[in-house]
């Protein structure tokens, strides 16, 4: 409980110390590692709650942004199409989720370059993308860090409900799960569903920031993203967070030198990946 | 449809070489993708050495893949070599900044009246010999099949596993390192390039693997997947 | 209260059960027998977890056969399993409340989790994570999930097997107290001496058959 509370404590420190400095730069920068700090705790509650590790949540975060870009109304579909593809993949298990999950945002990363509309004799999308109003930095900031604010403190609630008891339990054991009357495909819709939500959310937040989308939201980079911020900061609810911001203000502040530099780091976070989950599972227990 | 064939053998081949990582090796290569680009990059910058340098630095990049993947399941194995596939993927990137998409000349030749690439026909020829020798490789040699069958127990029979998939993965990323610096003309060389191929050689593999577990016979069903995935993505696009 | 007409199992060509019919009215059965004679896969039938090739299976007076083990399991069957299926990454006492979720709230389900922990002799462990506990206490913490979930039948499955005689002697403790809140079971297990002190009656199963022993 003590170190919940020290978490919640530096999230709204990180999340305050932009208001105070109040430079562009870095309300800009804090706003992007806001957005994937949600994106990040999507994929955290997926994989830790409910335990489906995927390298995909850029699907969600994609299709949500694309969704709202084109047309607003289309929002409820894209939402529940990520849920549906989530769910067929799953058919093939939890071994085979994290790649089966990788190829396929590998293969909508291509298909994206080929999403256009023609308006009034006008083409529009493809490489270039969509556009849309964007609300301010200001306003992206606040709304961001309300979001992650929000969905933080309601993951750790969700933890100490009937529903939590229940994911974590198909987590852990779906034959034993089922043994005592839960009904584990339900379990894991609603796993997806609550997910799916958190990244759809961080995809609305990316576009009414940036005022455009385009297919690089479907990128490896942004697909593996999570993966890689959880696995730098460790194994609590505030490692995804830390992660991200860590990726982002590296990022930035080498881009002047050595464009797309936190591509390095994924790179050696990846290759260190056993050895880092090894240490982090050491140092939790 | 001469074309078609010829990049059904590519897809073929490298459909292979992904299942004979996965079933020998123990991963699902993704460094495969990067291994590809590299050799590409290799014929940009040396075209009279580039299958030499191509081979030399694919079988060196696998078997560092290898090396680093010895004692990991799959998927920790699979996700450490897509960490390899990004290093290589912005080494490349960072080496190469001055052009994103580089162009190379290829000389083309009639054959019943369609133009084919001298580079794809090179490709084709080399990667059919090399498939038709590893083959005859695998139908020779009955430990491939009893570690593809059964890792732990061809172990305990004192089969060198170790060795067999250190070869497997340093020989297999080199003639996809050769095969990038061969197709290099045909296409516009960039980072990222080698992904498009890895993920159709991965969906055939995939198809392919229902032929079985053990045996040649999945990687000879690479070739009319291959070959009805090309002709489908070519009728639709 | 329990039927089974007629129940037979096939499993790559080898026949695990061979037209079983089993009848139990109420108390405690014990079932004993050798390795495969598929003592475990008609605990599994029952429950949901296998379906069989033939036959059917009644429950008071409902036919489940082929039921999910999820559907079973709400009808007022549940299994502890022979080898432990704890949920490794929560604690014991979440471990039991997660059974009465199918009818209480969290907290209710919490405070009914406490008095099962007692009752399992497992209270003073019960904030330790369930991968950290010793093979006896895992077969008592599956009791203790199973008794969770208010069966009207239990199936426990070899629920002595790689105890000491210690642990064993508690499991034997907890099964009588179990017997005494007027909990109907199967048992089963290798030798029937195990069943002794539990069991009202038992059977014989051997090579997918069974009879009366």
């Amino acid at each position: 409980m003590v170190v919940l509370k020290g978490d919640f404590a530096v999230i709204l420190a990180i999340l305050l110390l932009p208001l105070f400095i109040r430079d562009s730069f870095v309300v800009s920068t804090a706003t992007l590692a806001v957005i994937y700090s949600i994106l990040s705790l999507s994929w955290f509650f997926m994989e830790k709650e409910a335990g489906w590790n995927s390298l995909a949540h850029s699907i969600p975060f994609g299709i949500a942004a694309y969704a709202i870009a084109i047309n607003p109304a289309l929002i409820i579909p894209a939402f529940s199409l990520s849920i549906l593809l989530f769910t067929a993949i799953s058919f093939f298990g939890r071994d085979k989720f994290v790649f089966t999950s990788f190829i396929i945002a590998i293969v909508l990363w291509y298909l994206s370059h080929y999403i256009t509309l023609s308006l009034n004799g006008k083409v529009t999308g493809g490489e270039e993308g969509f556009s849309f109003q964007s609300i301010g930095l200001w306003e992206s900031y606040l709304l961001s860090s309300s979001v992650l604010l929000i969905f933080f403190t309601s993951f750790l609630l969700l933890r100490r409900t009937g529903l939590g008891l229940k994911i974590e339990a198909v987590r852990d054991d779906e034959i034993a799960a089922r043994s005592i009357g839960i009904h584990a495909f339900k379990v894991r819709i609603v796993s997806f569903t609550i997910s799916v939500f958190a990244a759809t959310v961080a995809g609305i937040c990316y576009l009414l920031y940036f005022g455009h989308v385009s297919p690089e939201i479907f990128s490896i980079e942004v697909a593996l993203l999570p993966f890689v911020a959880s696995l730098i900061a460790g194994n609590r609810w505030i490692s995804p967070i830390i992660g991200c911001y860590i990726i982002v203000i590296v990022s930035r502040a080498f881009s002047g030198i050595l464009p797309e530099t936190h591509l390095l780091i994924y790179a050696a976070v990846l290759i260190l990946s056993p050895k880092l989950r090894r240490w982090w599972n050491a140092s939790t227990h | 449809m001469i074309s078609v064939l010829l990049t059904a053998i590519f897809f073929s081949f490298f459909a292979s070489a992904v299942l004979l990582n996965y079933k020998i090796g123990r991963l699902l290569n993704l460094s495969f993708a990067s291994i590809f680009t590299l050799g590409a990059y290799l014929y940009f910058f040396n075209p009279t050495a580039a299958a030499l340098l191509a081979l030399i630095s694919g079988c060196a990049v696998g078997a560092v893949v290898s090396t680093a993947t010895r004692k990991l399941s799959i998927a920790e194995a699979s996700i450490v070599s897509l960490g390899f596939a990004i290093a290589i993927e912005e080494f490349l990137r960072i080496l190469y900044r001055t052009s994103y998409f580089l162009v190379m000349e290829s000389s083309y030749v009639e054959i019943i009246g369609e133009a084919v690439s001298v580079h794809e026909i090179t490709n084709g020829a080399v990667l059919a010999l090399l498939f038709l020798i590893f083959t005859a490789i695998h139908l020779s040699r009955r430990e491939l099949k009893f570690v593809e069958d059964d890792w732990e127990l061809a172990e305990m029979y004192g089969v060198d596993t170790s060795r067999i998939r250190l070869l497997t993965i340093s020989i297999s990323s080199g003639f996809i390192c050769l095969s990038g610096a061969i197709l290099a003309p045909t296409q516009s060389v960039f980072p990222s390039m080698g992904w498009s191929s890895t993920v159709t050689a991965v969906i055939i593999a995939s198809i392919a693997a229902s032929a079985g577990n053990a045996g040649v016979k999945k990687y000879l069903l690479t070739l009319p997947v291959a070959i009805a995935y090309t002709a489908i993505l070519r009728w639709l696009f | 209260m329990l039927q089974l007409i007629d129940v037979s199992k096939v499993y790559s060509g080898n026949v695990v059960l061979r037209g079983i019919n089993f009848r139990l009215e109420s108390g405690f059965a014990g079932i004993y027998g050798p390795n495969g004679s598929g003592k475990s896969t008609m605990l599994k039938i029952i429950a949901g977890i296998e379906k069989p090739d033939c036959g059917r299976i009644f429950f008071e007076g409902e036919d489940i056969t082929g039921k999910s083990p999820e559907k079973v399991a709400r009808m007022g069957i549940s299994i502890v399993h022979q080898i432990p299926r704890p949920f490794r990454n929560m604690s014991v006492i979440e471990n039991v409340a997660t059974s009465f979720l199918m009818r209480k709230s969290y907290r209710e389900a919490m405070e009914l989790a406490l008095e099962i922990c007692e009752f399992i002799g497992l209270r003073n462990k019960m904030n330790l994570k369930a991968g950290l506990l010793s093979q006896g206490e895992l077969r008592l913490l599956e009791i203790g999930r199973a008794l969770a979930t208010q069966p009207k039948l239990m199936l426990l499955d070899e629920p002595f097997s790689g105890l000491d005689v210690e642990n064993a002697k508690r499991v034997i403790r907890i099964l009588k107290k179990i017997k005494r809140e007027g909990v109907n079971a199967i048992v089963t297990a290798h030798r029937m001496k195990l069943l002794r002190d539990v069991a009202d009656v038992s059977y014989q199963m051997r090579g997918g058959r069974i009879a009366e022993g």
